[in-house]
């Protein structure tokens, strides 16, 4: 089976060939002149989707060596994510498909992220404790088959990327926040400044938006940004990215107390920190669990992993139509309670 | 490269209220539908197709080319539009005509007034500023008598003084002239009989970078950091 997946959710375009288990093609195109602005202008990021979104096809369809006739399943991101640059990906998907008289999949794009480490070499098993840390979600799942994913707990502010995407900004470090972030802490004290982790009564949620104020304070009790050192940002940097990784890793602990799981699957963009990943890998050989964190292409937004969750839903029995919606976010009850 | 090989030709109007498309051969034979609803130009779109070309009964290797409303419009609208096109020929190896969406409408338009009479059609930009062009009618078509462009919304009334008034520019406002009309984009079939009329020399092969005519520069306003 070979499914074509469009992934235009936001920044970055991404086409990729899924044949049968083997990806033989996932580019992504991604949008740097939005640095320029200090964030994403969606109409700026809707107009160059349109512009790549056809040579990507083609290239894709190239490296593979195959032909759009050869393609069973196009499955293109549905939503959440900027309707401006989702209907551009998810309107030329529609227009190859009724074309080419090919089934279609509008794909979920947190639900792309949940399998991403699918498109690993060693794979997930179910059941198994999804972590979605991304731009704009965090999510703790069990996820007991690809039909089967039940929320345990989520953020109740602000995301933990925009946590480290606010906090670099507040720094002065720039966007996107992530890398930054990182790279500033490898020359800091972690140790230097005890920022809060906030503990919920529903013991499996997340905040981030104390945090995040924690250094606005800290920041502004040294006199502001403009006096602070390089060493004294490395060291916000540093505490910071200690603390948010902690509130993360906290609920993974506290849900594999509670379920029985094969595996911690950590996805999504926030999934590329060097130091949340070495943490919950010490969690995970501590509990005598699989780890499966994707390579950094599968971790941001990208195809493949559209294309993945295409195949799979396609395999039990799913099929869109053409009048298939673009949505911004993700409905409250989206995922089962449990 | 003459037009009539590339008949019939598919066109897809998307520019504004109207989402609609039309399976044209020749001016008296084509199929053609519309819905007016906003916001669902993704989700209605290609229900309209499907139902032109079911009732052309065609299959989609028959055609020969896609006919796009172009613009100016609706910015997400003409993405959608152009973006649909794109798709459909890719994978069908046709060419895209880009239709200029006035002119698709001043064609329309033209159908219905007298020879020599000249009229207006400007639709909202922003708050603050209009497309706007003039047309005359000339043998039962149109020439330009004001060249396509952005006005500011304070100049119209100095512009369209005592002229016959199209497009959404009406909205909302007591109708001093009973011809004029909110009419503010050109029926699917118009959008394909410019395109028969003037395709010669305009279809285009390579379309990868291809883009509606936004005619207005997007401007980022300062975000605050
Ligand atoms: N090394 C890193 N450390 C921490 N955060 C990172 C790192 N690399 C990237 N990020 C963060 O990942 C986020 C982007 O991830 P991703 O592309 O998955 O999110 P998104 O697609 O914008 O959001 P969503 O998928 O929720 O719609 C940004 O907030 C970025 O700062
Ligand atoms: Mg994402």
């Amino acid at each position: 089976m070979i499914v074509l997946g469009i992934e235009s959710s936001c920044d970055e375009t991404s086409v990729a060939i899924l044949k049968d288990d083997k990806l033989t093609a996932n580019l992504i195109a991604s949008q740097d002149f939005h640095t320029n602005y200090g964030g994403v202008v969606p109409e700026l990021s809707s107009r160059a989707h349109l512009q790549i979104i056809n040579p990507l096809v083609k290239s894709a369809l190239k490296k593979s060596n195959i032909e759009l006739n050869n393609v069973d399943l196009i499955a293109a991101t549905a939503g959440p994510g900027l309707i401006g640059a989702l209907l551009v990906g998810l309107t030329y998907a529609k227009g190859l498909a009724l074309t080419s008289n090919k089934s279609f999949i509008g794909v979920n794009h947190i639900e792309g992220h949940i399998f991403s480490g699918f498109l690993m070499q060693q794979k997930p098993e179910f059941p198994f404790l999804s972590l979605v840390v991304s731009g704009g979600h965090t999510l703790l799942l069990l996820v007991n088959n690809f039909t089967e994913i039940y929320k345990l707990g989520s953020t109740v502010d602000d995301a933990v990327g925009e946590a480290f995407d606010k906090v670099a900004k507040l720094l002065g470090l720039g966007y996107p926040g992530g890398p930054k972030i990182q790279n500033a802490a490898l020359q800091g004290n972690a140790d230097k400044i005890d920022f809060p982790v906030s503990d919920l009564k529903q013991k499996l949620n997340f905040s981030f938006s104390g945090l995040k104020t924690a250094v606005l304070r800290y920041v502004q009790s040294q006199g502001g940004v403009d006096k602070l050192s390089i060493q004294n940002k490395n060291d916000i940097a540093a505490s910071f990215q200690v603390a948010a990784v902690k509130a993360l890793t906290r609920n993974v602990k506290r849900a594999l107390e509670l379920y029985e799981v094969k595996t911690i699957s950590v996805v999504g963009g926030v999934a590329a920190n060097a130091y949340l990943k070495s943490e919950i890998t010490k969690l995970a050989e501590k509990y005598k669990k699989n780890v499966v964190i994707p390579d950094l292409q599968f971790c941001g937004d990208n195809a493949a992993m559209i294309a993945f969750r295409g195949k799979s839903l396609y395999e039990n029995g799913v099929r869109d139509t053409l009048s298939c919606k673009p949505f911004p976010s993700l409905s409250e009850n989206h995922f089962l309670e449990i | 490269m003459d037009m009539t090989n590339y008949l019939p030709t598919l066109s897809i109007e998307t520019s504004d209220n109207i989402c609609g498309a039309c399976v044209y051969f020749d001016d008296t034979k084509y199929f053609t539908s519309k819905v007016i609803l906003k916001h669902s130009h993704s989700e209605k779109l290609f229900e309209v197709i499907n139902l032109v070309m079911k009732q052309a009964e065609l299959d989609f290797s028959e055609i020969k080319s896609i006919a796009v409303s172009a613009g100016p419009g609706s910015f997400t609208g003409l993405r959608i539009g152009m973006a649909a096109a794109k798709g459909m020929a890719q994978s069908l190896s046709i060419p895209i005509i880009t239709v200029p969406t006035f002119e698709a409408l001043a064609l329309q338009i033209s159908n219905y007034l007298p020879e020599n009479s000249s009229f207006i059609i400007s639709n909202k930009v922003g708050k603050d500023d209009l497309y706007f062009a003039k047309f005359q009618i000339n043998s039962n078509n149109f020439i330009f008598q004001t060249e396509l462009k952005i006005i500011q919304k304070a100049d119209f009334p100095k512009l369209s003084n005592n002229q016959l008034i199209f497009g959404n520019v009406n909205e909302n406002k007591s109708q001093e002239n009973l011809l004029s009309k909110t009419i503010s984009a050109p029926d699917p079939e118009f959008v394909a009989k410019w395109a028969a009329i003037n395709g010669d020399g305009k279809l285009i092969f390579d379309f990868d970078y291809l883009e509606p005519n936004y005619l207005k520069e997007f401007l980022v306003k300062e975000k605050k950091l």
